[in-house]
């Protein structure tokens, strides 16, 4: 009897089955006792959470993959803290013993803790460091478990997501491409829907502000269920896109549809970055005057939850409506606030010599509109490159 | 499951074979998860999934039986670690073994 004769259960050893009822146990008993154990070990050594990196009770899959959890529940109010739980989780992959587990849940644990400390060093804006851990990651997984394609699309999208940062959007759109497939061929219907988002965005980078519309708006009038967080977001960017288009009357109802779902969702912050984007549209539209009414309760709300960056970027939109109202005293006062924040704040360098440059020009009367524009684009390209100089293109208006 | 179900036995467990086509076509597409807490549901489920991924990387794939046994096995070990991301199970393995043959095919060629 060949082997083409026989029912293909026949053919997996028992051992190997086995093996799978063994794993299934193991992880459900890890990850049903790693709430228990973990918290209490991280409270302890709060202040060196390396000094875990051997403890016997985090040497397993659920105890990792719950540090995991917990690295993506700080990466918005801690990222720092976050960053330690994913070096610490990702370390201690490397040391996981290999004949505790079979070699592809190996691979599966090695490759997202890695995953999850790329994306920890990429909220706190590393990187190149973030690139290669996910690199690290996924060599965790190629070439080696044929049957871990959703795997390797997860680390993939978040390949792909640190890509735009880095400003490599044409690579970050191939990728997409390839995880989109895959996450609609798993049924993975949540990351499907955040890898066309992502598509979205890659295009809006790009300024092909018409497609990444379009996108945003298939992924709409899908009939795929979308997350209220993701539906927000989905607004507010093509809100942004409308505005860059000139479509002010899609832009506004976009952005105040974005708003109400943040607010619903319990998200201030983001529903404030919907109402920055509404004085954008107020500025493109030349109602300057509702630019400063509308921007200064705004920019005084991020200053209250000290995120002086957006403070700042909220500021130079107003500086720029100032300057076209002609009321330049107000528009260098503003200015120079914007500086003394930057500085407290010890954001930035370079932000801070292109913002003193711009106050300068004020107070010498040789600041256009079109300058504070320039300074709060560049301010904000410093978020994907912060190494990039200023340099001002000398404009007039 | 129906009495015209084929059976087949995977050691002294009773195993039911879905063909790939009621897999593929409507009859499980009802979302389910994995629950590897409880074993017998565990069983279940590795009884119910083994011989329909088998069999579509057979049947679509033409794979030979031993490497399609052990594709449909590592596709179930690879779901233990992902079930609590898992929506749909079904759909999950059957993205995971199309994948995974697909892999194998182009390794080929």
């Amino acid at each position: 009897m060949t082997d083409e004769d026989r029912e293909p259960a026949s053919l997996v050893s028992r051992t190997r089955v086995y093996e799978f009822f063994a794993t299934a146990e193991k992880l459900s008993h890890e990850r049903s006792s790693a709430p228990h154990t973990v918290p209490p070990l991280l409270h302890s050594h709060r202040s060196n959470l390396a000094a875990l990196r051997n403890h016997p009770d985090l040497e397993n899959c659920g105890a990792l993959e719950y540090l995991g959890i917990l690295a993506n529940e700080n990466l918005n109010s801690n990222p720092q803290y976050a960053l330690s739980l994913a070096k610490l989780a990702a370390d201690m992959s490397e040391t996981l013993p290999e004949g505790a587990y079979p070699q592809i849940t190996l691979a599966q644990v090695r490759a997202h803790t890695w995953k999850d400390y790329g994306k920890a060093l990429r909220y706190l804006a590393r990187c190149p460091e973030a690139l290669e851990a996910l690199h690290h990651a996924e060599s965790c997984l190629s070439g080696r478990f044929a049957s871990l394609g959703h795997d390797t699309a997860i680390v993939r999208f978040n390949t792909a997501v640190v890509l735009q940062e880095l400003n490599r959007c044409s690579e970050s759109l191939t990728i997409l491409a390839d995880c989109k497939r895959t996450f609609r061929e798993f049924g993975d219907t949540r990351l499907f829907v955040l890898a066309a988002y992502t598509e979205g965005v890659g295009l809006q980078r790009l300024g092909k502000f018409r497609e990444a519309r379009e996108t945003y708006l298939l992924l709409l009038s899908s009939t795929t269920d979308i997350e209220k967080e993701t539906l927000a977001s989905l607004h507010q960017s093509i809100g942004h896109c409308c505005v860059d288009l000139g479509d002010y009357e899609a832009a506004e109802a976009n952005l105040q549809k974005a708003i109400q779902l943040h607010y619903d969702l319990g998200q201030p912050l983001q529903a404030l970055k919907g109402e920055m984007g509404r004085g954008r549209l107020f500025l493109q539209t030349g109602d300057y005057q509702r630019v400063v009414s509308h921007l200064r309760p705004v920019r005084r709300d991020f200053l209250r939850k000290s995120m002086s960056e957006e403070a700042g970027l909220c500021g130079l939109s107003i500086v720029q409506a100032l300057l076209l109202l002609e009321r330049t005293p107000e528009a260098e006062n503003l200015a120079r606030k914007i500086v003394h924040e930057f500085v407290t704040a010890q954001l930035s360098t370079r932000a801070v010599t292109a913002l003193a440059y711009l106050a300068e020009a004020i107070s010498n009367r040789e600041a256009t509109p079109s300058l504070a524009n320039e300074v709060r684009e560049y301010v904000l390209s410093l978020r994907a490159t912060p190494e990039r100089e200023f340099e001002h293109s000398a404009t007039t208006e | 499951m129906s009495s015209a179900t084929p059976r087949i036995r995977l050691l002294s467990v009773p195993i039911y074979i879905h063909t790939s086509r009621c897999y593929l076509h409507g009859s499980m597409s009802r979302p389910t998860n994995l629950d590897t807490k409880s074993v017998r549901e565990l069983q279940a489920i590795y009884k119910r999934h083994f011989a329909a991924l088998s069999e579509i990387a057979i049947d679509q794939f033409h794979l030979p039986h031993t490497e399609a046994a052990a594709l449909a096995h590592d596709v179930l070990l690879a779901a233990i670690h992902n079930a609590p991301r898992i929506p749909d199970l079904t759909a999950w393995l059957r993205g995971a073994i199309t994948c995974a043959a697909t892999a194998r095919l182009g390794e080929r060629e």
